[in-house]
Order: structure tokens, then sequence, then C-alpha cells
């Protein structure tokens, strides 16, 4: 251990004496504090600080990502490329302990640019929100939305279909039942967040209709009329749900002059939102999750510098990088491949065969990055969602334990079979 | 040594070969889209000029990616990054002109409706006017169907009755206009201190407007034909050469027929009052607007419009009892189009109109008739009157009464006004006449 | 400078070891010198560079055999391109035989626990630019699991022995090439291994410098520690080497004892301490008389190292240099067995 300890200390010099670190937190810096002058929302307030958390920590994730991969691929190839590590190989270290410790010092790294861009952020959201041209109401309204994060309750399975899926008819009801534990119970309010879409599709004009909401305990929960535009996410108080138990709520579809039909099509279209936690809490949940992502990101340079030169090396590891941020684009490719057209006959030959290669190459990183899609922190801090505990050590287990152990071996032994004494490689 | 030098020559030969067929299709995509940036690109400025150049083939990729995301979080319903998107994707193709109206109607039309909170949706469709006529026609200023685009926001989201909200909608434009104006129109001989407003904010060049008016007739700058009028006028007179300006003319030509048809205006914001009857006066104006697009166009569907309008315009003046005029209109639309003549005569058309069912007529007419019944009660001398002002009163009242009555053939959005305010614009236009 | 040996001190110690010729003795040297079998072993062993394709490209090393026997010192000599530096990449483990056997200390090369009794000194620094000599060693040290107060007193040593005490807070990028080499040596050694290796050691190095490096060759090889020299410098390994091998276009053309390379066993030198110019006549003549050839008199001549030595001592004393290197005087306790 004190040697790895030694190649971290080493490697973190390095990263500071070549003054990586200060260019990399001028980055953050700028990007950070400048960002709030530079995005548009719709004009309101909260959609201003919406935009500003969602692009401030995918920029943060974005820079720190490039800087992982980039200082990941210099690691090793450089110091191949200088002969420092002719030096190294001398002593007695194992290729193992040499990988271990350049991971270490550079995911130390990495830990203190993402704690300053952190820090960044919450205060600049809170500057955000102090600055906002509202009255006391709606500074409060802000802070409620912004900066409590809600734990989203999905309603109970029903039988055979996933349970908030409902086709209401005029003048029918529909009832979600949602299982409340003392977790989940206690808080001064609740937020139903729901979305329909209407049947006929061209109907855009609000839909009326009636929520009720109750419990055991508390029979008028909530009794409201409500007229809601279709397709948009509308959110709606629930007095505090106390003591722990079942939450039944019932919509009535009462448009019928135009006839409406209302569906919540998915899952993700009507829940309980409960406040859990607070905003930099959250924050710090997802910076976790960042910090295992970006040792998986360190650890691909780390890779591609064990392989290549360091120029070679950046642009492979680039490579894998614009891959990882474009998941949705490999998944598709995976599934339906470059989707050429076939129409035209002269390629369909040479698109034919094109697609399939693709499919099949693509498979594999769609498989490998699937965790990367899965533990994405901005699927949640925008909508103020909790992130919870299970969900950020499963991501460091998979991104910051698992992946970067597998790469760790396969670079350690790439590095233990390559011939570093020739000085051209 | 050789041979691997010709086989990686031959490789490389396949690839280029293989790039070249690509490339064809792409080059006639291009060129079909009309998406080859144009020398006006030199004049743009330079955050402009970075992204469209330095970006180079990349441009195309990244537009891509924000408009996927722009779609998936509006399909989310989650809208508030769309107009930062939209703003972004429109600078990184500034000279294409689809996305640019694609964008500013997608704002206006699709995010404004998912808000039933009328504040926010006006300033969604604010979001999609300011698009186009703060940066759009900046960085394409020669590009009609930009223009248009503009001007059909006024049009239809603001001037017609689609928009359950476009009440609200016509009050606010009115509010801004008369925050600008102090009244209907600017005072073009003494400029106020809003006019610098008027240029930066709006781009309202009292220039252009005065002379939309000298060439058209005196116009209510609170209306929103109005500023389709504006916008369509402009988009004809600085269209590059060979662009199609059809549309423009289009658009001038149905917004002078709406101001002929609702040009004069009663409105009272604070009462929810929001009343629009025929402008007479711009007669002349509609119909240099109509002769001008058919001369400049040569296309039949103009043609046709004018006729439509001859018609209505025929019908406008007779329930004014203007039956002189009508009959003069009536000629010119049997010269426009002869085959009529042997279907109608003046008093058999005349007879028509007498017997129209109101309540299956659009709200603008069924109001011009019962307002012009009321009008000839109060202006013509009682021997040119029909009838005696009385029964031309109780002939109004009935006819409000049978379309009050009868909501179906009215959007549910129209505010049907009140027969007494019909009966007081009435007693105004006949006291100004 | 009092550890310095005069060259004619050397030739009659190796005189005498020489005179003796006793084979036990000699196995007995050898058996003192080497109770554990050769520190370095190479039988066969062959380099041979591949392109991209696998197709050979250069034949480096071709089947060489030789020893490296512990406690001697080592020369490893050759025109370059010979395949010498190649064959000690082959013995620190940086490059792979193609063929043959390598053994060292009995295991083979990438042996993690053999390399903790080897120092390097490379050819071309290989040193971190943006570490200070201080963290260099401290560096180094701590891959060998030292104590780290034992650590901090041998680091603290060496940059003394090495003259860089001065220097020790600079960044090893501000050095000159002659402080690289010291600071590289005392990196080497930081571990006091058993095999030294050392890739033109005295390069760079003024002649106080020069002598410094040879003297503590000298010690550590009394100490029982191996060294391997590689230098195209003739007269610093002539001066220490007690074995060499002379490689060219990859194969080794002569090996064996410096001495018995060198010596001319027809001609036999006498060095007369003080004698009047009768005496030498005498005894002229009374070698003429015994072997019929006339002897052939001169006047040994110091080195010219030793001539710029004795110059630069009588220098005045305590200058700091302007590089900031001190000459130190001892050798670092450590490596003298002193600690």
């Amino acid at each position: 251990m004190r040697k790895i300890a030694a190649i971290a200390a080493l490697t973190i010099r390095s990263a500071i004496r070549s003054r990586v670190i200060a260019v990399a937190a001028a980055a953050i810096i700028a990007v950070i504090i400048g960002l709030p002058f530079v995005i548009k929302g719709d004009g309101t307030p909260e959609s201003q600080s919406i935009i500003f958390i969602n692009y401030s920590f995918g920029l943060l994730m974005f820079v720190l990502s490039l800087t992982a991969t980039w200082c990941g691929a210099g690691a090793i190839s450089l110091e191949i490329g200088e002969r420092q590590i002719q030096l190294l190989i001398t002593k007695p270290l194992r290729s193992v302990q040499i990988w271990a410790g350049k991971l270490l010092g550079l995911m130390t790294v990495n830990l203190v640019l993402l704690a300053l861009g952190g820090a960044l952020i919450s205060a600049m959201i809170h500057w955000t929100l102090g600055t906002a041209e509202t009255n006391k109401t709606g500074q409060n309204d802000l802070r409620r939305k912004i900066m409590t994060v809600y734990r989203a309750v999905p309603p109970l399975k029903a039988s055979g279909l996933q349970s908030s899926q409902a086709a209401i008819s005029p003048g029918q009801s529909f009832s979600w039942r949602f299982e409340l534990t003392k977790r989940t119970t206690g808080a001064q309010f609740a937020l139903l967040k729901f979305r329909f879409i209407p049947s006929p599709f061209s109907h855009q004009t609000p839909v009326a209709g009636v929520w009720r909401a109750a419990t055991e305990k508390q029979a008028d929960l909530l009794n409201k009329t409500l007229s809601n535009s279709p397709n948009m996410t509308v959110y709606l108080n629930i007095p505090k749900i106390d003591p722990a138990g079942i939450l039944k709520l019932e919509y009535q579809n009462i448009q019928t002059n135009p006839a409406v039909t209302v569906f919540f099509p998915s899952g993700n279209d009507l829940s309980l939102l409960i406040p859990e936690s607070s905003f930099e809490a959250n924050l710090l949940r997802g910076l976790i999750i960042g910090f295992a992502r970006l040792a998986f990101f360190t650890s691909l340079g780390m890779i591609a510098g064990t392989l290549f030169t360091f120029p070679v090396a950046v642009f492979a590891s680039l490579g894998l990088l614009a891959m990882a941020f474009s998941g949705g684009f490999v998944r598709q490719l995976a599934e339906r491949g470059l989707s050429t057209d076939t129409s035209c006959e002269q390629f369909s030959i040479i698109a034919f065969m094109l697609n399939d290669m693709v499919r099949v190459s693509f498979r594999f990183f769609a498989f490998v990055l699937s965790p990367l899609e899965r533990f994405d922190p901005l699927a949640f801090l925008p909508d103020s969602l909790f992130i919870p505990w299970s969900l950020t050590g499963q991501s460091f287990a998979v991104l910051c334990c698992l992946y970067p152990l597998i790469l760790l071996l396969i670079g350690a032994g790439c590095l233990r079979r390559r011939e570093v004494g020739i000085s051209s490689v | 040594m050789k041979k691997k030098y010709v086989f990686l020559l031959l490789v490389a030969a396949l690839f280029f070969w293989a790039a070249g067929q690509t490339r064809i299709g792409l080059t006639k995509t291009r060129e079909r889209q009309n998406i080859v940036l144009s020398d006006q690109s030199a004049n743009n400025p330079p955050f402009i000029v970075l992204t469209t150049v330095a970006l180079g083939g990349f441009r195309g990729l990244v537009v891509d990616i924000l408009w996927m995301r722009l779609i998936s979080l509006q399909k989310e319903g989650k809208v508030f990054e769309i107009a930062q998107l939209a703003d972004w994707i429109t600078k990184l193709e500034p000279q294409f002109a689809t996305i640019w109206a694609f964008h500013a109607w997608n704002m206006a039309y699709n995010i404004s409706i998912l808000y039933s909170n009328p504040e926010l949706r006006w300033l969604w469709v604010k979001n999609g006017i300011q698009l186009l006529r703060d940066n759009g026609l900046k960085y394409n200023p020669g590009e009609p169907i930009l223009y248009r685009e503009l001007g059909w926001i006024y049009q239809h989201k603001i001037g017609q009755s689609w928009d359950d909200m476009h009440v609200y909608y016509k009050h606010k434009l009115a509010k801004e206009m008369d925050g600008l104006f102090r009244g209907p129109r600017p005072d073009y001989a003494k400029p106020n201190s809003k006019i610098q407003i008027m240029r930066a904010e709006y781009k309202l060049f009292p220039e252009i407007m005065r002379s939309i008016e000298e060439y058209y007739g005196q116009l209510d700058w609170r209306l929103p034909e109005t500023h389709a009028l504006y916008w369509a006028y402009r988009g004809l007179h600085s269209a590059d050469a060979g662009k199609d300006t059809s549309l423009c003319d289009h658009m001038i030509c149905q917004s002078m027929a709406a101001e002929f048809l609702q040009g004069r205006l009663l409105i009272n914001p604070d009462a929810g009052i929001y009343v629009s009857a025929p402008q007479l006066d711009l007669l002349p104006g509609t119909i240099k607007a109509y002769e001008d697009a058919m001369k400049r166009q040569q296309m039949d569907i103009f043609k046709m419009a004018y006729v439509n309008f001859l018609s209505e315009a025929v019908f406008v003046f007779h329930v004014y009892g203007d039956d002189q005029n009508a009959r003069k209109l009536f000629d010119k639309m049997l010269s426009e189009e002869p085959k009529f003549k042997a279907q109608m005569n003046f008093e058999k058309y005349l007879l028509k109109c007498d017997h129209f069912n109101i309540t299956e007529l659009p709200m603008a007419d069924a109001v011009a008739w019962i307002e012009g019944l009321l009008y000839q009660g109060y202006s013509n001398p009682p021997d040119q009157r029909q009838q005696n002002a009385a029964e031309l009163r109780e002939r109004a009242l009935n006819l409000w009464k049978q379309y009050a009555a009868n909501p179906q053939n009215r959007k549910s959005s129209e505010i049907f006004p009140a027969f007494e305010m019909l009966d007081e614009q009435a007693k105004q236009r006949a006291k100004h006449k | 400078m009092k550890k310095r040996f005069d060259r004619c001190q050397i030739d009659c110690i190796l005189h005498e070891r020489q005179k003796d010729r006793n084979p036990v003795f000699k196995l007995q040297v050898n058996q003192e010198l080497s109770p554990i079998g050769p520190v370095i072993k190479a039988d066969g062993l062959t380099k041979v560079f591949r392109d991209f394709w696998r197709r050979p490209v250069v034949s480096a090393v071709k089947a060489v055999h030789f020893e490296v026997r512990a406690g001697e010192i080592f020369g490893l000599l050759g025109p370059n391109g010979s395949g010498k530096s190649t064959t000690l990449r082959m013995i620190l483990g940086l490059l792979k035989p193609t063929a043959g056997i390598l053994r060292v200390f009995g295991k083979e090369p990438q042996d993690v626990n053999s390399k903790a009794k080897i120092g390097y000194l490379p050819e071309d620094s290989c040193l971190y630019p943006f570490l200070t000599a201080r963290e260099t060693l401290m560096f180094y040290g701590s891959l060998f699991n030292l104590d780290s107060s034992i650590l901090k007193e041998r680091v603290k040593q060496l940059l003394e022995m090495t003259g860089l005490q001065h220097a020790a807070a600079r960044r090893i990028g501000e050095f000159s090439k002659g402080m690289l080499r010291r600071i590289g040596l005392a990196q080497a050694l930081i571990n006091d291994p058993d095999l030294i290796i050392l890739d033109e050691p005295t390069s760079g190095l003024d002649p106080v410098g020069c002598r410094q490096v040879k003297d503590l060759i000298l010690i550590l090889a009394g100490r029982g520690k191996t060294v391997l020299i590689s230098s195209h410098l003739l007269a610093d390994v002539e001066s220490v080497c007690q074995r060499v091998i002379i490689m060219n276009n990859g194969n080794i053309i002569v090996q064996g004892r410096l001495n018995e390379l060198l010596e001319n066993e027809a001609i036999y030198r006498f060095c007369v301490p003080s004698a009047s110019a009768e005496q030498i006549q005498v005894i002229q003549s009374f070698l003429r008389m015994q072997t019929g050839a006339a002897p052939q008199t001169d006047h040994p001549r110091k080195t010219l190292e030793q001539f710029f030595l004795e110059t630069v001592a009588q220098a005045q004393p305590g200058t700091t240099s302007p590089s900031g290197v001190a000459y130190a005087e001892k050798v670092a306790p450590f490596l003298a067995g002193e600690n």
C-alpha cells in the first residue's frame, strides 16, 4: 500500500505542478459562474434555476470527464514516452501497483475538482434564488420547488399491468393506491405529479377532472376539480399525510363536452412526491455518482495510455468518451444499426452489410456503457428527485470499483507484457 | 513491401469511391433543402461565424443532438429548456430558414398550449415572436418565409380564435401598443419618446408604418392583423432576388381583408371588452392589395381569393345600407369571374344575402350584419332607408338573439359582443360618418 | 581524497594477486566473492526486434553467454549498435529475451524480489523534472519499503555525498547534466543494492566527480556488491573493472579478466621508489647481463586525472561551487557499511 500511496502522491504532485488542476479549476469556475448570464429559460426564475442546475452539473461533468480521460491517457503513455517508466519498472513494483497508484492519484485530483464544482453550484443556486424577482411567497414557493428534493413513490402495481397506466373515458373514474411507509409520511405536504395524453390527440385545450385522495384515517385529504392542459407535467399539493398506510387516489374524468378520454401512459406520468431531503444533500449524492463515473473515464484513459502513444491514446479515449456521452445513440445503433436508406438500390447491399456490422459491434459497447445511462445524476437533480443511497452505492460499486478493477487488471497485464525498453514505442 | 503499398492504395481507393457515392446523394439533398451557406455568412457576428465555420461538419451533428434533446424534453412535458435549445439550434444553422420557422412555431403553438396560466402562455407566444423578429430576420433579412411566419403568429395565433386564450393575447397586444402610441397609431408628425422602444424592441419602424398606411389606408396598430400586414409588407420588399414572395402577398391580402371586415376596434381591457367591426374605408386599400398581388404573382389562387373577398364586401356594404357601392363591387366581381353572370344578378344576390341564416355565418360577418342594420338606422336619411329605424333595430336584435342562442357555430373562445355594445358602436360610426 | 589509490599501488596489488597464481587461493577468492552463484547469468541470450507483422528486423543480441559474479566489478563494452544497451535492458527487465536464459539473482529479471536488490543508473535522465532532488530520493526510496527515519537519513547522506545538499529543494528539471548524473546515482543507491548497474556513470562529470564515482564503485565492490558498468569512457572502465566483455554486432567477441586481456606477460616492470643514477645504472647492467636485452628505463607518469585532482585539491578549500554542488569528501556511511 505504501508503494501505491507513493505513486499516487507522485501523480498528484505532477497534476499540481503541471498546472492541470489550476487550468481545470479555472475552467470550472468560469463555466459555473458565467452560466447564469448566458442561459435563457422561459423567463421564469424557476426555469432559470432548473436549467442552471442541469447545465452546470452537465458542464462540470463534461469538463471533468475530458480532464480525467486526458490525464488518464497521459499518466502512463507520457511516462513511457519520456522513459521515466524505465526507471520505475526497475524498482520492486508490480504493474498492478503502478496502475493502482496512478489511478488513485488521478481520482484524488478528480475528487478535489468535483468538490470545487459542487460547492460553486450550490453557491450559485442560492444566489440565483436570492436574486429572483419575486415576492416573499414567490420566494418560498421557489425554494420549495428547487431546494427541496422529493422521493417519487410510484403507485402499487395492479395485476397484469403497470398500475399507473390508465385510460379514463369521460364520466369514468380510476383509482391508484400508494403505499406509504413511516419514512415517507410525516412531511408537511406531498406533491402529486401527473401528466396525461388526451384522446383525440388533437384536443389540446384543458381537460376537466376531479382529483380525490384519502387514507384510512384521513377521509378527505384532497378533493379538487381542475382543468389541466394535456402533455404538461402538473404538480398538485396534497396536505400532510400521516400516519403510514395506503393512500387511495382517484381521478374522475368530467370532460364531457367535448368528450375527451384521458390516458396516463407510463410509470413516470403519475407519482407521489414526498419531500425527502435537501438540494445540497442530493447534490452530494449526485457528486458521488459523478465521482464514480470519473473513475471509469480515468481508467479508460489509462488503458488507452498503456496501449498507445499519448496522441493516439487521447484520440482513442476521447472517442470512447464520446460514445459514453451519447449512450442513447449507442443503444440505438445496437438495436437498429445505421438504418440507412435501403430504398436506394445502389446502396442496398453495402448498407445491409454495414448495418449488420454496426449493430453487432455496438451491442458490446451498449452493454458496457449501460450503467452510465442508469447512473446519471442528471436524471434526478434538475427535477428535484431524490437520489437514493442505494443507487449511489450501486454506481460506486460498478463504476468506481468493478469497472476500474477490470480495467486495472487488463491494463496492468498489458503494461507487464509491454517492452517499455523500446524507446520508440 | 511493394505489394503492401499496392494493397493499401487499393483499399484507400475503395474508400474514396464509397465516400464519393455517399456524397452524391447528400449534395442532392442539400440542394433540395437549400441548406448551402450563403454569402451572407460573412456578415454575421463573430459568435455565429465561429459556430458555423469553426465547427465545420460537426455543426450538423451538434444541431441534431440538440434537436433530439428538444423533442425528447417536449414529449416529457419538460419545457423549461426549450427556449435555450431553440436559440442554440437556430444560431448553429442561421441560414436555414425552415429551422427558424419551425422553432418559432413550436414555441408559439405547441409549448404555449401546455400551460393553463394565460401569463405563461403569452410568454411562450412572445418567445416565438422574439425568436423570429429579433434573431431570425437579423440573420436572414432577405428570407420572405420568415416574415410570413412571423406574420402568421400575429394573424392566426393571436388574430383568430383557435386558441382559447386568444382574447387575452389580443388584450395584451393592444395594451402593449397602446403603451407605445397612446392610441391606435403613432403620430408620425410628432414622434414620442417611445420611438426608440418601437425600433429596438418591437422592430416597428415608423417610416415603414407610415408608408403602409399611406398606401393601404389608416390602420389600427392595436390589431394583430395590422402587425401581420406589416411583416408581410416588409417581407415582400426585403426579399432577395429570386425568392418566392407569394406567401407574403397572400398574407397582405388576407390581412387587408381582415382589416376591412374587423378593422374598427372597440376595446376596454379592464372590462374585458374587445369588439371589432368592419372598417369600410379600407376597401380601396384592400382592392389594391389583391390587384397588386394578382399582377405580381400571376397565380389563379389570388384571383379566387379576390372574388371571394368581393362577394363578402358586397354583403357588408349591403347590410350597411350602401347598395351603390355594393353594386360596383358586384360588377367588379363579375368582371373578374364572368361565369357568375349566368348564375346570379345583383338583386338576386342581395336577396340571398338577406336570407342568410346568421347562425351559419362566422362571427365577424354576423357582427357586421347586426351592426350594419343598426348603423343604417342611425345614419341613412329616412328616404334612403329600406326600413325605418325601429324595424331595423328590431331586425338587428332578432338576429343578435338568434346568433347568441346558437353557440355551436362559433368557437367557445369567441366572445360575442353584447347588443348594447354593437348599438353603441353603430351610433359612433354614424356620428363620425 | 584519502581513499584514492595510486595507479602504481593498484598495479602492485594486482600483481601480488597474480603472482600467487594459486588455483586454490583463486578458488577460495572466487568462493568468498560469490558463494551463492553468479548474480547475472546469461545462457544463449538472444534478442530479435520484430516489426508490427512479427517479421524480424534487427538481431540485436545473438546467443551470448556470460556471467557476472557477486562482488565483482564487471564492464560491458562495445561500439554503438553492438547490443550492450539491449543486453542491459534485458537484465533490467525492460525488454524480454527472444530466446535463451537470463537469470538475475537466480530468478527472472521481472521478479519483484530481485529488483529490490538492484540499483540502476540509466544513461539518460529518466527522473521526474517536476520533483526536487529530495523529493526524488524520497519517492524512489519509498518504493523499497524502507523505514521512514532510515529513508530520511539515507536521503540526507546521499545528498551530502553527491554534493547536492544545497540544491536539494531545486527541481530536477533545472539541473545541469552533471547534477543529473549525481542525483541519478543517488537514486540508484538509495536501497543499498547488491547489484548496481551503471550506464555511463561518469558521463558529464568533471574529473573530481569521476574520481568520486570510481572510488565509490571500489568501496561498494569491497563490501561485496556487484557492479555492472557500461561505458564508452574506457579509461574509467579500465581503472575500476575486474572483468569485461566486449560486444560487437550482437556477439561477445572478447570476455575475461581485464589484467589478462591487457597484460603483456612478456614484459615485466619494476618500480623503484627512490634510487640514484648510479644505482639505476647498476640495475640496468645486471638486467642486461641476465636477460641479454637492454632494459628500458623511464619515470612513471602520473595520470592526468591524478594531476588534476592534486591541483584542484590545492585550490582554496571551502568555496561553494556556483552551481550549488559542493564536493563531499566521504562516501555515505550506509554505503560504506558504517551504519
